[in-house]
């Protein structure tokens, strides 16, 4: 399937296989670590990836603001690998594009410095901020037992965190020698992670708690995933 | 021919040293003296240093300024003992000149003071010599060259490394030099292939020669037979059951080298013989390749100075220096090949006129086979060849951006040289735009993308400008790409190698663990550094370490058919090995039957796993894998069915859950030939297999960056694993040459698709012997056994993905 619809925090959230949420009710979409100009900066240090990938990002983006058609849309944090390049103005066109659309960036570390970098004044479209509470839900960039102890106060412990930062992983085994790995959406009792979204970044293999639920991503499809006894 | 007038003063020294030179040293020194360039086969401890040393060196007039002989070494650990040589003869003629070693050893200072004050004679490393081409004042620094020699040819040449050295060598031979080339080679397959590869096109055919040592070693096989073969396992890989055998050898030798085929068998071993003999304890070691270079470099000094008894180790001792002590070689488990059995066989035996002794210690019972072929095919004289890889377009890549380094290139000169080399022979005019638009542009250059710069052109000639690049790229050279492994340190300090990463995720701080032969305490994990400590625990995990396992060599696994097929002549069947195997092979031939030499055996039986279809083609794991998905692919285009394949080095099984019906006349459709790859495309998984080549690809051309040495988190933004790399490529960029080398390598060594190829023709020529059995028979037991299952599936992904559990990390 490419979407998985889901009972979160008794909220009705659409899973879509292209790595993001859909928060049907409020028209919101939620997107965590874009990692825009990373691979400009791969390409800038002298390693040729193909300069397409570039692209592909903004063009899945938008194809889900054409799909969905979203009046809010957030970014949960990493919007930036690394200094500014042309991956960021063409990024800027495409949302201004969209100026139906509210966009939020959920400011992960790396972002507050490279948005320094920024003009002021073009972006005033983007609306920074360090975490948001949209109830039921706190939209922050670093997952709860991943943040930096002290630096972000929680101010209403009853919200279900959603987060990205991670960039989640899991990995299934199966008879004869056959495994798998793919990104995915996890949920636990207090907060879900969603997987990253950039064609080219890397993940890291979460741990899977009793209660958890999980959802794979891989060749276009959401695949729920069950949880050994 | 031997006597001439200009040899005289190296007649001397060897006389003055008591040595009588050899025929083939005549021969080098004779066509070397007269300007040709070539290869020199002969064993090691043959006098083949002086063979060619002594050749240049009798040209040399002592006025000689600037480098004159380039000695490449594959070896490091080799260089000092060829520095010795030089000396002790440079000495003997009364000559003045310098030897310097350039390694990846060598301190900063001296590399400096050598380029200021260039010996006359380096002895360096091929990845060293291309770290020498990116200084931009090479052209000075081989300006006055007059010969490379290139040791240990034979274990270049079937690598990338060798192709760098081709390419090291077009650039050095550039038309107008007057630089000859000899090779040193072991006796490989295809020594005259070797030859070519090694000169290419840069020296003609009526300048070379190839001078084969008439040297017969003498070496004597004997197979460690178990006492009840009726007793002794059919499966196995360890072979422990056997090692009360070896008391007395280790005993009464002087030195005895014990060679096992991994590391982790390595560390079983070493544990295992510590406790059978408590006495050895100081005079016993191991030595694997992840072991750190300082306690291996101890154990090699002690087997040298003849303080060890004996040494446990892997191929990590396979070459090296000669430890003149060592009289005893111990072979567990199957060797692979003929070349590998008789390298390790020579690391003993060097005393002049001195016997090779091996022993041959089988982990199954079925292994003894090997010892009489193993036997055979030494007396006959048959060796593996080394087979060169061509056209490998990230070694290419890497070396157009070390020419960049330097003084810069112009393509059409370059383009030129390279042609002239074996490996890059057959490239396309479009194929090396293609590689100029990638280092230029960084992919086609139809686009322009203006944010990457590697290279750039000045007036024609094509530089690497930014400092930064040009220094990540000197850190990556070279084609050997280790796995990421982790450092294991004591807490107070003291390196004791490396474990591949995987290994330590699997354990827990606390946890005790086997490495280096010692029982370690897991402390905990710092910076891609494991700190232990010493534990007095006998239990603990021992690592593992992926990869490395060789298939069986085609030319063994001839003679083990061989071996099979003369068991129904009856004079043939007097090797010890045949007879102690007697009980075994009624039962085989009770149950199933032992096939002869236009026979191809299949055996089908049922139990509680399933319904079992095997069948014996003698070629290696790799061969097999691949005939495995083919045949079940086959079938269940015949009826759909799915299957799980097993195999070994001997033979293959197919594992269904329902009953394996099909026609005689259908089997032998089976086997064909006809369609063989597109239906290989169609059943393995391709991707996943080019995926795994890529990898290495992908570091070798520059793509992935490993870091710094020492400092691993500042340079993450630039790091990504090569499967990243690898869907971005598949998906953007699916002509890109790199991704379809990774097919192709996927193809010739993953499948080693030519020796495919011969296996099926034969066994199309073969009456296929089909036989219902009770049970598994000697034969099929070991691969049922074996514990690389792979799964043919034609499922969907979303089924799949049911079928199997979630890995939980801890």
């Amino acid at each position: 399937m490419i979407t998985c619809d889901l009972i979160v925090a008794d909220t009705l959230l659409t899973l879509d296989a292209r790595k993001v949420i859909f928060w049907r009710e409020k028209h919101s979409l939620f997107i965590a670590d874009l990692h825009l100009g990373k691979i400009t900066h791969f390409r800038k240090s002298g390693m040729a990836i193909p300069a397409a990938a570039a692209t592909i990002n903004l063009d899945i983006l938008e194809s889900l603001f054409i799909d969905y058609e979203p009046r809010k849309c957030y970014f949960l944090g990493d919007l930036f690998h690394s200094a500014t390049n042309h991956e960021w103005f063409e990024f800027q066109h495409l949302c201004l594009k969209y100026s139906e659309i509210d966009f939020y960036l959920i400011a992960g570390n790396h972002d507050l410095q490279l948005l320094k970098y920024l003009n002021n004044k073009e972006d005033k479209w983007l609306k920074k901020i360090d975490q948001l509470e949209l109830y039921p839900f706190l939209l922050t960039h670093e997952p709860e037992d991943f943040s930096v102890a002290g630096k972000q106060q929680n101010g209403n412990v009853e919200l279900y965190r959603l987060s990205g930062h991670i960039h989640p992983k899991i990995k299934l085994v199966g008879k004869g020698k056959q495994h798998l790995s793919m990104p995915c959406f996890y949920f636990s009792k207090k907060q879900g992670i969603l997987p990253s979204f950039g064609q080219f970044t890397g993940g890291y293999f979460i741990k899977v708690k009793e209660g958890d639920q999980i959802f794979g991503v891989m060749d276009h499809c959401i695949h729920p995933i069950s949880l050994p006894k | 021919m031997a006597f001439n007038k200009w040899s005289k003063p190296a007649l001397d020294w060897f006389k003055k040293n008591n040595w009588r030179p050899q025929m083939f040293q005549l021969e080098t020194w004779d066509a070397c003296y007269n300007g040709y360039s070539g290869l020199v086969c002969a064993p090691t401890g043959t006098g083949k240093t002086y063979a060619l040393l002594m050749s240049f060196l009798l040209k040399a007039n002592n006025k000689e300024e600037g480098l004159q002989l380039i000695w490449i070494t594959p070896i490091r650990a080799l260089a000092k003992e060829i520095e010795l040589s030089a000396q002790r003869a440079i000495q003997g003629l009364g000559l003045s000149w310098q030897v310097g070693i350039r390694t990846g050893d060598t301190a900063q200072n001296i590399r400096k003071q050598q380029l200021k004050n260039i010996p006359q004679l380096l002895i360096t490393t091929p990845e060293s010599l291309q770290l020498l081409i990116t200084n931009a004042a090479y052209p000075q620094i081989f300006a006055h060259l007059k010969g490379v020699i290139v040791d240990e040819w034979h274990e270049l040449v079937g690598s990338k490394r060798g192709v760098q050295m081709q390419l090291a060598l077009s650039l050095l031979l550039r038309p107008g030099s007057k630089v000859s080339v000899w090779g040193i080679s072991a006796t490989i397959g295809n020594l005259e292939e070797a030859a070519d590869v090694l000169l290419g096109e840069y020296i003609l055919p009526d300048n070379r020669k190839l001078i084969k040592a008439n040297i017969e070693k003498k070496i004597i096989v004997h197979t460690l037979i178990p006492d009840k073969v009726d007793s002794y396992p059919w499966a196995g890989h360890l072979g422990i059951r056997m090692a009360d055998k070896l008391i007395p050898l280790l005993l009464s030798g002087q030195s005895t080298l014990i060679f096992t085929n991994t590391r982790a068998q390595c560390e079983i071993w070493y544990r295992h013989l510590l406790e059978l003999l408590p006495s050895l304890a100081g005079e016993l070691a191991m030595h694997h390749g992840s072991m750190s270079r300082e306690i291996r470099d101890w154990v090699e000094n002690a087997l040298y100075q003849g303080t060890l008894k004996v040494v446990v180790c892997t191929s990590s001792l396979d070459l090296g220096v000669d430890f003149r002590p060592v009289d005893t070689i111990i072979q567990v488990g199957s060797p692979k090949g003929i070349a590998r059995f008789l390298q390790r066989a020579g690391r003993s035996g060097h005393q002049p006129g001195g016997v090779s002794q091996i022993y041959f210690l089988p982990t199954h019972a079925l292994e003894m086979l090997e010892g009489a072929a193993l036997r055979e095919a030494i007396s006959e004289n048959r060796m593996e060849a080394r087979m060169p890889p061509v056209r490998c377009f990230d070694v290419l890549v890497q070396y157009m951006i070390t020419r960049a380094l330097g003084v810069g290139f112009k393509p059409d000169e370059v383009f030129e040289e390279i042609k002239k080399t074996f490996a890059f022979n057959s490239i396309s005019k479009e194929e090396w735009s293609w590689v100029l638009a990638f280092i230029r542009y960084g992919g086609n250059s139809l686009q322009a993308y203006p944010e990457y710069a590697k290279v750039e052109v000045r007036n024609g000639i094509w530089l690497v400008t930014d400092k930064l690049i040009a220094k990540r790229h000197r850190l990556q050279i070279g084609t050997i790409v280790s796995d990421p492994v982790m450092q294991v340190k004591y807490v107070k300090g003291g390196f004791l190698g490396s474990i591949e990463e995987w290994f330590i995720s699997s354990l827990k701080p606390g946890e005790v663990f086997w490495f280096a032969g010692q029982a370690l305490i897991l402390v905990r994990i710092k910076d891609m550094t494991v700190q232990v400590r010493k534990s007095k625990e006998q239990k603990g995990k021992i690592p593992s370490w992926q990869g490395g396992r060789l298939p069986l060599s085609s030319e063994l696994g001839a003679h083990l058919r061989n071996q099979i097929y003369s068991l129904h002549k009856e004079e043939l069947t007097q090797a010890p090995e045949i007879q102690a195997l007697k009980p075994l092979l009624e039962i085989q031939k009770k149950n199933a039957a032992i096939p002869r030499e236009n026979e191809f055996l299949m055996e089908y039986f049922s139990s509680k796993e399933g319904y079992h279809l095997t069948c014996y083609p003698f070629e290696g794991r790799l061969v097999h894998e691949a005939i495995g998905s083919l045949i079940a692919w086959r079938l269940s285009k015949l009826k759909p069915q799915s299957f799980s394949i097993a195999m070994n080095d001997y033979g293959i099984e197919w594992l269904s859950d329902t009953p394996i019906e099909i026609d005689t006349s259908q089997l032998k459709l089976l086997f064909s030939v006809e369609n063989l790859f597109q239906h290989l495309r169609e059943s393995l998984n391709s991707i996943a297999l080019a995926s795994r080549r890529f990898r290495d690809i992908a570091s070798i051309s520059g793509l992935l960056f490993k870091g710094y040495p020492g400092n691993h988190k500042k340079d993450k933004h630039l790091q990504a694993s090569g499967s990243l790399f690898f869907n971005v490529f598949q998906n953007y960029e699916p002509d890109n040459l790199l991704l379809l080398q990774a097919y192709e390598e996927a193809l010739s060594y993953q499948m080693e698709e030519n020796r495919l190829f011969e296996a099926l023709k034969r066994i199309e020529k073969q009456t296929i012997l089909w036989k219902n059995c009770n049970k598994a028979t000697p034969f099929a037991f070991p691969i049922m056994v074996d514990r690389l299952r792979e799964k043919l599936s034609s499922e969907k992904l979303e089924d799949r993905i049911k079928k199997m559990t979630l890995l939980l990390e801890k």
